[in-house]
């Protein structure tokens, strides 16, 4: 049944250093509210636990795409209709494109945003994989001032981060991958639309002279957190993709994942989709594709 | 005089003479009285009407049309308003949100109400605190349910458990309900009801429950009431534990056929074991109510499909004059089959608004929705057919159980009896109780499980036979409209590029499959329509009928105005009130093949009328006289010297009265039924609807994901009224019976009883995203038994979705799919040969 709205607090910072402040005078005691779109389904279900939270959604020091030789810079508020929109992340970074257009329906790209998925910390979280294939760093701010971590490093556990209590995600940053990077994501949802992922991978990679020069595989709902595989990355690293690499691959990938049963499917689907996806994806890049 | 000897006095009166009472001597009422207690068959005149099917076969039959009805139609391309695609009259309301559904109820003073119900699936209650809700400064009203409404009654009520309260069955069994001022008081409140509960073991699963030393649903035998549309199987079947059965019955309803014989007689036999789930009605809107207690009666707001039935419903419950109870569905947001009832939301809200004396809203949130409103049985069929060499059927042998949870109905046998011609069939259809919450009627109950065991196997008879499956389906199958159905769907999907089983070579494959339905010409007699005539020319309909979102305003609206030569847009619908004449519970696809011959009726009495008041100022007779265009005029050639016209309006003008107004009941069909129930003003029609349909699936076989791609529907439904409606059901159905194949699946939790996906995140129904490119193709088929020869769709357009999905991947990857949802795991786990974990929506 749904929470007794009367029980909860809900404030709105003028500015970005109120909404620091907030956590800084009462470490634990705020929680951020940006799309909303992860904490009205707890709300709705009865199980919001926590009961203060501060807006976020207006604060202009989260928003905007930065675009450098480099690099891609993400405001924490982006939103997947923005992510969908923009030319440059339509051109470089296909598969968190796609990620963003297979993430819930219509109003939730509108309203949900990419540091809500990532702070949210959900293994099965679609924009995740992509943004580990992609190396992408996290500008995490406090009061006390930024720091950059690897998103490799963000997660540590089930639902659990990096992030101090009195930290925000401010930023996403990716590297622009070369223009001879291939990309492969494939997200395996029970529909097309509003569907949690059974399964979700990316998958980039530079071939040299035939062999495997750089490659990152990420996977989302295969362990207690969305993971980059890189022991299989290391099965792969310099070889030519033949059958038999793809086997080593396969074998390696089977013992670093590990996925569960739950209410949208089972480990045995989930390993076996897992081992098909990846075979997918080095298939294509055998073939050049 | 009563409405009723009204009725019979109008039906034996000349076609021509106009209405109202005529003058009666006394010795004619004596006569009368005579004449009501036989029953005689109702005056009537030979009439030639068409029958068959267009573009295949047609001819005109004789049927006995009774004196007061109009003359049949002719076929639908010579008339000008019915078989048009029209726009919903309501259309624009409710895109536009005007259109008022329950929820939208506001009355002066309502309050607002949530159900208490229980967390366990089976539990004595030992108590009940309601101290700390009713000292909430904002609860108004609290109420404790002393009768459960849905679940099966015990036989013998003194074998019921001792319990100050009634038992807990399942869990989200509504036990109270509390009314305060605001929603969230309400909400609160609730919370603050203190239920101490003595948990009882219990069993959800049916294959346990039909295990010996299950835990028991009803200490004793026990049948559900099918009086407000539960499930409700047949009463006083014998019942061993929680297994109520098997029901034993043959073809078309007779006694069992010698399937032993049939198989002895047989070349080949095929068999298998059919699995399908539970799948909840999930219509968008919930059910609610808001229910307005007065000294001088009950006026409820109720998102039903049977404002009569919840009348009767409540009137009862409440030891009510039926006069005194008045029902009200302006726009209703689907209901499948489970609204037919009051619910214990409505007996609920209702004692609520006794005891605060106000009105009380009470809508149903999504989880009581998925938990306790009702749901399509599920089933395990054992399924086995005998053929001879050349097809013809020797034998059809169906075993099937189902739970319909704490209710009953989980049979699955019409298909199998209904379908093919064959020399024996037998049927045994056995009901397992769980502690699940009750099944309802579901979009034809039985049929799409039923249909999913049957057209598989009658594929894999084909194959066996190596005969195209439909080509086999043209030596069984007697019906005339689905071999056209057949036919035409061949045609448009191109069947014969349908390649053999597997032969496409990448992971992604591709296949065609065919399904079909049968369904049943039901008539709910109790379909009674007032057409009015307003001296400014306006017309009005006013019926008890709701539109359940199948369209039967717009029906209604186009079949007044061709019999009065107007347009659908001139007619004023006033319908989903009980204060109107009774209108049919939406049900059995009923709802337009028994109003709308009403409709038609009060039209052509009301007709008739006018033309005698009109007639003089056009120097004629009234039977001379005719209506179209907006124009009365002489049924003459306007270039006529004779012709004469005055338009709609003027005529109206020359009412002697204000008003005038005529009413029409449905009347049997013409030629009678195959059999009518007297009690309930039911009559089961001669002849069945058929249906087929052709899917083209992708299936992925890496992933295991099923994609349709494409699906043909081919229906017919007697004579279509309104395609463009009728294509909306299809495509709705189509898309139900894709979600059934590929998603819906409520899952309890074997360990605590309870649902693990009671929301619409995790019970997934098929999105936009899922749709595929859908052609609906409606042949009409005209059989004559009444004035408008029209019949419904709703149900046969759902129920062989499921089965062709399931014969295009076999078509497309060699494997049989015998069990629903076809989940990505379950196809994957199938295409290695191995079955997928039960239980999980992978
Ligand atoms: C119908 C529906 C479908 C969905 N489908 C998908 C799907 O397909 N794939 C998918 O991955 N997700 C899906 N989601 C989940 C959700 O939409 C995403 O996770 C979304 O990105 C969350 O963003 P938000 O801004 O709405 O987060 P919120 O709900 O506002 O917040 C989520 C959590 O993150 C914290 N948070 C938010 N912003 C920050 C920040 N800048 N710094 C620190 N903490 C922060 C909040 O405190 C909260 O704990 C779906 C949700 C719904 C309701």
């Amino acid at each position: 049944m749904r929470a007794y709205l009367p029980g909860y607090e809900l404030v709105v910072p003028r500015d970005l250093a109120e909404a620091l402040a907030l956590l800084r005078d009462e470490p634990g005691a705020w929680k951020p509210f940006a799309g909303g779109t992860d904490l009205m389904v707890l709300f709705e279900a009865g199980r919001l636990a926590h009961r203060k939270f501060f807006s976020i959604l207006q604060l202009p020091e989260l928003r905007g795409v930065e675009e450098t030789s480099e690099h891609v810079t993400l405001g924490a508020l982006t939103t997947y209709t923005e992510v969908q929109r923009h030319a440059t992340l339509r051109r470089e970074f296909p598969m968190l494109c796609r990620a963003a257009r297979e993430t819930g329906g219509v109003a939730i790209q509108n309203r949900g945003t990419l540091g809500g998925n990532i702070a949210n910390a959900s293994p099965a979280a679609d924009s995740p994989p992509a943004l580990l294939a992609y190396d992408a760093q996290l500008e995490l701010i406090s009061a006390a001032g930024s720091r950059w971590v690897a998103y490799g490093d963000f997660h540590t556990g089930y639902k659990q981060t990096v992030m101090r209590p009195d930290e925000l995600v401010a930023r996403i940053r990716c590297p622009r991958p070369s223009t001879n990077a291939k990309q492969y994501a494939r997200k395996v949802g029970t529909r097309r639309a509003q569907a949690i992922s059974k399964i979700c991978f990316a998958g980039l990679a530079e071939m040299f002279d035939g062999r495997v020069a750089e490659i990152r595989l990420a996977f989302g709902s295969v362990a207690p957190t969305v993971v980059r595989c890189r022991r299989t990355e290391a099965v792969l690293s310099g070889q030519k993709i033949d059958a038999a690499t793809i086997r080593a691959a396969r074998s390696e990938l089977a013992v670093e994942i590990a996925p569960i049963d739950d209410v949208r499917s089972t480990a045995g689907y989930r390993l076996r989709v897992a081992l098909n996806v990846l075979e997918e994806f080095l298939s294509r890049l055998a073939a050049n594709e | 005089m009563s409405e009723a000897q009204q009725d019979k006095a109008t039906t034996n009166a000349p076609a021509s003479a106009p209405t109202g009472e005529p003058p009666v001597p006394k010795a004619a009422v004596e006569e009368a009285k005579k004449a009501a207690n036989k029953k005689p068959e109702p005056a009537t005149r030979a009439q030639l009407v068409p029958a068959g099917i267009v573009g295949a076969k047609m001819s005109e039959i004789e049927r006995a049309v009774p004196l007061d009805e109009p003359p049949p139609l002719p076929l639908n391309s010579e008339l000008k308003v019915i078989g048009k695609r029209v726009p919903r009259v309501d259309g624009r309301l409710k895109v536009t949100g005007a259109a008022k559904y329950t929820a939208d109820v506001r009355l002066p003073g309502m309050l607002f109400a949530r159900m208490v119900t229980s967390p366990h699936p089976h539990a004595r209650i030992r108590s009940i605190d309601t101290s700390a809700a009713e000292a909430h400064r904002q609860v108004r009203a609290i109420h404790i349910l002393d009768r459960v409404l849905g679940n099966a009654e015990l036989r013998d009520k003194s074998k019921e458990l001792p319990a100050k309260f009634p038992i807990v069955r399942f869990a989200g069994q509504p036990i109270a309900a509390v009314a305060a001022t605001t929603q969230a008081a309400a909400d609160e409140a609730a919370r603050l009801v203190k239920v101490v509960y003595e948990p009882l073991p219990f069993v959800v699963d049916m294959d346990k429950a039909r295990e010996a030393g299950a835990p028991l649903v009803f200490p004793g035998p026990a049948d559900q009431s099918g009086s407000a549309g539960g499930g409700g199987g047949p009463a006083g079947v014998k019942q061993k534990g929680n297994v109520r059965g098997p029901v034993r019955s043959g073809p078309h309803g007779q006694p069992p056929g010698d399937v032993e014989k049939g198989f002895k007689e047989a070349d080949v036999i095929v068999e298998g074991e059919f699995r399908t789930q539970v799948q909840t009605h999930s219509a968008l809107e919930t059910h609610g109510v808001v229910a307005d207690w007065k000294p001088e009666g009950l006026t409820v707001y109720s998102s039903t499909q049977g404002t009569g039935s919840v009348r009767d419903e409540l009137a009862e419950i409440f030891k009510l004059k039926k006069s005194q109870v008045r029902v009200v569905t302006e726009f209703m947001g689907g209901g499948f089959g489970a609204k037919f009832g009051a619910g214990n939301y409505g007996a609920l809200a209702t004692h609520l608004s006794k005891k605060a004396g106000a009105p009380v809203r009470l809508m149903l949130d999504r989880k009581d929705e998925h938990l306790s409103t009702g749901n399509r049985p599920d089933s395990v069929q054992k399924l086995r057919i005998g053929a001879r060499r050349d097809g013809t059927l020797t034998a059809i042998h169906l075993q099937s159980y189902g739970t319909a949870g704490t209710g009953t109905g989980a049979g699955t046998a019409g298909p199998a009896q209904n379908m093919y011609e064959c020399s024996h069939i037998s049927t045994e259809e056995s009901d397992v109780f769980t502690h699940a919450g009750p099944a309802a009627a579901f979009r034809a109950p039985g049929h799409p499980q039923g249909c999913f065991a049957l057209e598989q196997l009658i594929d894999e008879l084909a194959e066996r036979l190596q005969v195209d499956p439909l080509a086999l389906r043209d030596k069984i199958d007697k019906s005339d409209a689905r071999r056209e159905e057949r036919r035409i769907g061949a045609e448009r999907v191109n069947w014969s590029r349908r390649h053999a089983p597997s032969a496409d070579k990448g992971a992604v494959k591709r296949g065609i499959g065919v399904a079909q339905a049968v369904w049943y010409r039901l008539i709910n007699l109790d379909s009674s329509v007032e057409v009015r005539l307003t001296r400014d020319g306006s017309v009005e309909l006013l019926s008890g009928v709701q539109d359940i979102g199948g369209g039967i305003r717009t029906a209604l609206a186009q079949v007044v105005a061709e019999e009065l030569g107007l347009k659908p847009t001139d007619i004023t619908l006033r319908i989903g009130d009980t204060a109107f004449p009774n209108g049919p519970a939406s049900g059995g696809s009923m709802t337009t093949g028994s109003i709308t011959p009403a409709a038609r009726n009060a039209a052509h009495k009301l007709k008739l009328q006018l033309l005698e008041q009109v007639a003089p100022a056009l120097d004629t007779t009234p039977d001379h006289l005719v209506m179209r265009d907006g124009v009365v005029s002489r049924d003459l050639p306007s270039t006529s010297k004779a012709y004469k016209s005055m338009t709609f309006k003027q005529a109206a003008a020359k009412l002697q009265t204000e008003q005038i107004a005529a009413r029409a009941s449905r009347n049997d069909d013409y030629g009678g039924f195959v059999f009518k129930n007297e009690k309930d003003a039911f009559g089961f029609g001669i002849g069945t609807y058929g249906g087929v349909q052709f899917v083209e699936v992708a299936v992925d076989t890496e992933t295991g994901i099923v994609k349709v791609e494409r699906v043909v529907a081919v229906h017919d439904c007697g004579r279509p009224i309104n395609p463009l409606a009728l294509e909306s059901q299809i495509n709705g159905g189509v898309l139900q019976g894709i979600s059934y194949a590929l998603y819906e699946n409520r899952i309890l939790d074997r360990n605590t009883g309870k649902m693990v996906n009671p929301n619409l995140e995790q019970y997934k129904i098929a999105g936009s995203r899922e749709t595929p490119v859908i052609e609906t193709i409606l042949i009409e088929e005209y059989v004559g038994r009444n004035s408008t020869d029209a019949g419904g769709i709703g149900e046969p357009s759902t129920i062989p979705t499921a089965a062709a999905i399931a014969n295009a991947v076999y078509n497309a990857t060699g494997v049989r799919m015998y069990e629903i949802p076809m989940t990505p795991a379950h196809v994957l786990a199938a295409l290695k040969g191995g079955a997928a974990k039960k239980g999980v929506n992978a």
